[in-house]
């Protein structure tokens, strides 16, 4: 078989397919429910409301 | 200046820059559509292409820049820098590198729209500015993306969250693409030749073309809409393992997708089928993040009958999900030779730029000017559900008329008589286009007119108030 800039083409395609594949697994896998649930609450760990006590106007 | 007990940290967030391009959003937005309006009219009414430099050839290219990099661009650096700071509690990295991204910026905008209209270009959709323009993009966007994935480096949360996975893929890619497409060798101070020749310059120029579409129309404001759908309806994001699978997705896919502008063209067969496949795969990503947003409202859907801000929100992502199904569509080659060159690709584009981009960031806009100025919400809410009404109305009128418009163009273009000579000529298909760039006219400018409205807003919002520094709060358990 020739190699050529084709064959490495294809591998990198089929090494990106394959990675997407691995991360669909990652997204899946049942320990991952955990670190998902914390990220989401990430917008609310903290109350972005204006406090003019706290803070800085000028 | 006060400051009083700061928190945990004793520290405030940095929100100047966030309010100098929350500001400019608005003014750019005005300035942008209104030269889109200008040029609508021109269409309607030629007499009003004045001289060389008030010409549609000329002010087009104005339009589109002012658009999509002074309105879109302050839009998502301006809520970049907010979300990064609020969801990795931390303040920015380099804040005086962030005061150069404002106003070198600024720089730019202002330099493309005295360069356009004098006719310096490179002839490349979306990438016309000339090379010594084209190095101050460069200086300002690596400055963005230090100042950017530097605060996410210093952040004190485990996890990074998804809206920043968004901004930061649109840095990188943007800064990538204008590298690639940009390059050009100079012939004097503002004239260069693209480094590329023949239909290998085509294909890095769609390439460039789409993935602006992708990743600056697109990764970036899905990132706004991971914050602020969220935080506006008050519940998290309705799936985060598809924000993930949808986000990778995306990525993967849109690379590929810009052959689906040569159509027909000496671009290689194989190479336009492989754009249209992967144009077509881009569908299930899209919707994941469009069911992604729509469906965090799940539960909650009375709160859209009181608040404005999150009918923007949620009615940009609909218009997200139309857009991504025409588009889509649209590159099929079959319907490509029906609808390229005709009003339908203005149509198509305008149903994700008006509808999707300036709709999630005008409700972005409107949810952050009154926490950057100690205020509780907006001076009129009620206005803002007035200009929510004008856009929808505005977009609604000008992407009809433009589908009306684009399909009877294209079935005029294709129509022959039975001994194979052309039934219309162009300029038939030119008149009867009239009443339809008169609809056009009338979408844009209620369009326009309602950035009038959030104009009015915010400057009722802000006028006489000080600005506010929110206060660092060491990260809450994420527990619920």
């Amino acid at each position: 078989m020739d190699y050529d800039i084709n064959t490495l083409r294809a591998a990198v395609t089929v090494a990106g397919f394959a990675c997407f594949i691995v991360i669909v697994i990652m997204a899946w896998r049942p320990g991952a429910q955990r670190a998902h649930h914390e990220a989401a609450m990430l917008p609310f760990a903290d109350d972005d409301r204006v406090h003019l006590d706290s803070g800085e106007t000028k | 200046m006060k400051t009083a007990a700061t928190g945990g940290v004793g520290e405030t967030y940095d929100y100047r820059v966030v309010r100098q391009f929350s500001l400019m959003t608005v003014v750019w937005g005005i300035v942008g559509m209104l030269v889109g309006v200008i040029i609508a009219a021109q269409l309607v009414w030629p007499e009003l292409n004045f001289g060389e430099w008030f010409h549609f050839g000329r002010l087009r290219p104005l339009h589109t820049n002012a658009v999509i990099f002074a309105f879109g661009g302050c839009a998502l650096m301006a809520t970049s820098f907010f979300v990064v700071q609020r969801t990795c509690h931390t303040r920015l990295f380099a804040p005086w590198l962030a005061g150069f991204v404002f106003w070198g910026w600024q720089t730019v905008i202002v330099l493309a729209a005295i360069t356009l209209p004098l006719g310096y270009t490179q002839g490349k959709e979306y990438a016309e500015l000339e090379w010594p323009i084209d190095i101050l993009i460069t200086l300002v966007w690596v400055s963005y993306a230090i100042v950017f994935f530097g605060t996410i480096v210093k952040r004190k949360t485990p996890h990074i969250y998804v809206a920043n996975w968004f901004y930061g893929a649109f840095i990188l890619a943007v800064a990538m693409l204008h590298l690639v497409n940009s390059a050009a060798i100079p012939a004097d101070f503002m004239k260069s030749y693209s480094a590329y020749a023949g239909v290998q310059d085509a294909m890095i120029q769609w390439w460039y073309g789409h993935n602006a579409v992708g990743f600056f129309l697109t990764a970036g404001f899905l990132g706004m809409m991971y914050y602020f759908v969220p935080k506006q309806a008050e519940r998290p994001v309705y799936s985060y393992r598809l924000s993930v699978v949808h986000f990778w997705a995306l990525i993967f896919t849109y690379m590929w997708a810009g052959p689906h502008h040569l159509h027909y063209t000496a671009l290689p067969d194989w190479t336009q089928s492989l754009g249209m496949v992967f144009s077509l795969i881009l569908l299930a990503p899209s919707w994941g993040g469009m069911i992604n947003g729509i469906m965090t409202l799940s539960g909650a859907w009375h709160k859209l009958r009181t608040d404005p801000i999150l009918k923007f929100l949620i009615t940009s992502l609909s218009f997200y999900g139309m857009s991504t199904f025409e588009g889509p569509m649209m590159s099929i080659k079959t319907v490509n030779a029906l609808s390229h060159y005709t009003d339908w690709t203005i149509g198509h584009v305008h149903s994700g730029a008006l509808g999707w981009v300036a709709m999630i960031s005008i409700g972005s806009i409107y949810y952050l000017i009154p926490r950057l100025f100690g205020q509780e919400k907006m001076y009129s809410v009620p206005a803002i559900s007035i200009h929510f009404w004008m856009s929808t109305l505005g977009v609604v009128l000008y992407i009809a008329a433009m589908w009306i418009a684009g399909v009877m163009q294209g079935l005029m273009w294709r129509a022959i008589n039975d001994d194979g000579t052309l039934t219309y000529t162009f300029v038939e298909s030119v008149k009867a286009t009239y009443p339809f760039w008169f609809i056009r006219f009338l979408g844009g400018a209620l369009f326009l007119a309602g950035m009038f409205v959030m104009a009015w807003n915010v400057w009722k919002t802000i006028a006489g108030q000080k600005a506010y520094n929110a206060p660092v709060i060491a990260p809450a358990a994420a527990h619920a």
